[in-house]
């Protein structure tokens, strides 16, 4: 009885706790099997993989539900904006992407979608870019502007110039003066991308060493 | 928006027939369900009908022509003069048919859902090699979901404990652990880029070298004999780092934003105006 007892304490989701100890256990047990595809493919990692990618789609549609079309689409229809039926047929079409015969009508909301999409782009483009256009174009002289600041915002102003530069393909590059530019150019961009190369190495790190902290301190108690 | 009054008003006089006409807010769930169903037949059905008199060779126009349609309000609330407010009459129009893009994006959710789901349940039916990882997709797939929507519509200790359960020990401590294990491959990769055969490369190299240092504990130790302030202390690893992020990275980066940028804008009008090429576009319908 007193093994039965101690077995329904392990279930009781209503205390915290219980909860918690669980939430530590499968996820100390899921990160080693995610990481044992590290020495080699294994059985263990595939059905961890399996598990994932169904509890992240699971996941989207319940995320999907809530924060789009229950306040977009369902309150909305049941507090009396009928017309947002529509929506659901449109919805549907998408689904004719099944049917031999009348694929061509999931083209048409594919269609509309790809105008709404564009016309978004459009307005986007100027709305965003206009005002990064101007920032980017720093002053390099100025009253009371520091040496320190000059020189940045020279260099910033090379920099991207030359970038510009090298993805400039209306004429041929062919004399120095030309073909100067666009070899800065590959250059900087070399430099970039190493600096997004180390940077992008690092925040995975920053993940890696946040799933060995969590397994030698919340689930192993080894460090605090 | 005349135009657009009238038509709401027409669709609205005969069309969501149980919805608009039969149902009143505060009516039971259930009973919206089956109103919303019962609408979605009967419009969709004559939609349908409509659709398929339509002869194969204006089809395309048809398109076409929606693709059309589908940008001009953007286009229009873009150039039409805007009044103090920044808005213009068509702000608002705009404004909710971004909210019908999200939900359309929504539905088209699932497509995948029922790719990966067809994928699944073929493996599984034929008892295919790793059928029980197959299973353990559906399992995973529906305990979540259902978790979510308990936690959701009865919110409770026990319902809320499991979701953050599931979704703490699953789907945020996988998520992590996948996107870590890139950094090994990552690294893998960058020995074959990085090795020194060229200026370009070494450039690279020296790039990533110092700002991955900049970013760790023992950069900072290896150049704290440099004074942290004065004109040397840009010479520091984790000033350097900072340095190389923010002004030549961010240069870089920008310049190829407004490349990118611009090829997209170029993209965006020829899918706008029907000018692309390809399967999609000139495929026989």
């Amino acid at each position: 009885m007193n093994i039965f007892h101690n077995i329904g304490h392990s279930f009781n989701f209503a205390n915290s706790t219980v909860a918690n100890t669980w939430m530590v256990w499968i996820a100390a047990i899921g990160t080693l099997a995610i990481y044992s595809v590290l020495y080699k493919e294994n059985p263990v990692y595939r059905l961890f993989e399996h598990i994932f990618i169904g509890a992240a789609s699971g996941y989207s549609v319940f995320v999907t539900w809530t924060q789009i079309l229950k306040p977009m689409w369902w309150d909305k229809i049941t507090s009396g904006e009928a017309y947002w039926v529509f929506a659901l047929v449109g919805g549907a079409m998408f689904y004719f992407i099944y049917s031999k015969k009348h694929v061509w009508i999931s083209r048409i909301i594919f269609g509309t979608l790809l105008g709404l999409v564009s016309g978004a782009a459009f307005k986007g483009f100027a709305g965003l870019n206009v005002d990064r256009i101007h920032a980017s174009f720093k002053p390099i002289a100025g009253h009371g502007m520091p040496l320190s600041e000059s020189l940045n915002n020279l260099v910033f102003i090379i920099v991207l110039l030359a970038v510009m530069s090298y993805f400039f393909f209306s004429f041929e590059h062919k004399n120095r003066v030309t073909s100067m530019p666009p070899k800065l150019g590959r250059w900087c961009l070399m430099f970039a991308f190493g600096a997004m190369f180390g940077s992008t190495v690092m925040a995975r790190m920053s993940l890696l060493i946040g799933r060995v902290y969590f397994l030698l301190g919340e689930w192993l108690h080894i460090i605090r | 928006m005349y135009i657009l009054a009238t038509l709401k008003t027409f669709l609205l006089k005969w069309f969501p027939i149980f919805t608009h006409g039969m149902l009143k807010p505060g009516a039971p769930w259930y009973a919206w369900l089956g109103g919303i169903i019962g609408d979605f037949l009967i419009i969709g059905g004559i939609l349908f009908l409509i659709l398929r008199m339509v002869p194969a060779r204006y089809r395309k126009s048809l398109i076409a022509l929606l693709t059309f349609l589908g940008g001009v309000p953007y286009a229009l609330e873009f150039f039409w003069p805007a009044s103090k407010g920044g808005d213009n009459f068509l702000s608002l129009f705009v404004r909710q048919i971004g909210d019908g893009t999200n939900v359309l994006y929504s539905f088209a959710l699932g497509l995948g859902i029922f790719s990966l789901m067809r994928f699944h349940a073929n493996n599984l039916i034929r008892k295919r090699p790793g059928w029980h990882n197959n299973l353990a997709f559906f399992v995973a797939f529906f305990t979540m979901m259902l978790a979510g929507f308990a936690n959701s519509v009865h919110h409770n200790a026990v319902n809320s404990n499991v979701f953050d359960m599931l979704f703490g020990g699953i789907v945020s401590a996988l998520g992590s652990t996948m996107f870590s294990t890139i950094g090994f491959f990552i690294v893998s990769a960058a020995y074959r880029a990085f090795r020194i055969r060229s200026g370009e490369a070494t450039l690279m190299l020296a790039a990533a070298f110092v700002v991955m240092l900049g970013q760790v504990p023992v950069g900072a130790w290896m150049t704290s004999g440099i004074p942290e302030n004065g004109v040397w202390a840009n010479l520091r690893l984790e000033n350097l780092s900072y340095w190389i992020l923010n002004q030549p990275n961010m240069a870089a980066q920008r310049g190829m934003y407004f490349g990118i940028e611009i090829g997209a804008l170029a993209m965006a009008l020829r899918t706008w105006l029907s000018l692309e090429r390809g399967s999609f576009f000139e495929k026989e319908l």
